[in-house]
């Protein structure tokens, strides 16, 4: 996959969801995170997502997950969106990542962007439901 | 030899845990190293080998008979491999290469 991958998130949220990916998926490709903390300036985390962001371009663009909408990290990533070839995605979780380090055909970015929202809100379940869909 | 081949064989899972988050991991990696089309399935329910989450929802606890199917040049070794991963406790568990990819 050669579209870049950049988490940003509150504290170490991001690396930690790393971590796990590393876990599950031992040879997921790199993907960048950037921790948001609330003493920083707001130069600061742009700086930080600049620098996250040339790291994971490969010329493709790149996929911003943050861990919600109307937070910092996700407000400050939306800025990037006129300057920089990157689409945004709000609330990532686990599933998304494990999905984006195991895709094996190439998405343009915005298809891609796309595919993980959908895929994201599918791979949230109420394990109750599973349980009954599983008897009936 | 028939250029597509196809393959399917039953694999009791080991592992104590069921088959989790970290050998439904490490079966996509392995799957990712073979051509053929490759299919986990639990009675009549088949999801696809190459996602993690699908294979975690067939929700394979210890004692399970799990069937894979594999379709393509390279079913017979992608079954082989792959079986591997499911008959494994984790600390049997075949090992991939960490770290990033390689460009």
């Amino acid at each position: 996959m050669s579209v870049g991958v950049v988490i940003v998130a509150h504290y170490k949220l991001g690396d930690e969801f790393l971590h796990a990916l590393r876990l599950i998926v031992p040879d997921a490709p790199e993907f960048q995170s950037v921790s948001v903390e609330p003493d920083q300036s707001v130069d600061t985390m742009r700086e930080a997502i600049a620098r996250a962001l040339k790291a994971a371009e490969q010329g493709q663009g790149v996929l911003v997950l943050t861990d919600m909408f109307g937070g910092t990290p996700s407000n400050i990533s939306l800025s990037f969106l006129d300057e920089h070839h990157v689409e945004v995605v709000t609330g990532v979780n686990l599933p998304m990542l494990i999905k984006l380090a195991t895709l094996r055909e190439e998405r343009p970015l915005d298809d891609l962007a796309a595919f993980i929202k959908e895929y994201g809100q599918r791979n949230i379940s109420l394990a109750g439901e599973l349980v009954s869909e599983g008897q009936s | 030899m028939a250029a597509e081949l196809r393959v399917e064989r039953a694999f009791t899972i080991r592992n104590e845990l069921g088959l989790h988050a970290r050998p439904a991991g490490r079966f996509v990696s392995i799957a990712s190293r073979f051509a053929a089309e490759i299919w986990v399935g639990k009675g009549d329910e088949w999801v696809s080998g190459r996602s993690v989450l699908s294979i975690l929802s067939l929700a394979a606890g210890p004692g399970t008979e799990l069937r894979i199917r594999a379709e393509g040049v390279d079913a017979e070794a992608a079954v082989e491999a792959l079986g591997v991963v499911l008959a494994a406790t984790l600390e049997e568990l075949p090992a991939v290469e960490g770290g990033p990819k390689a460009d």
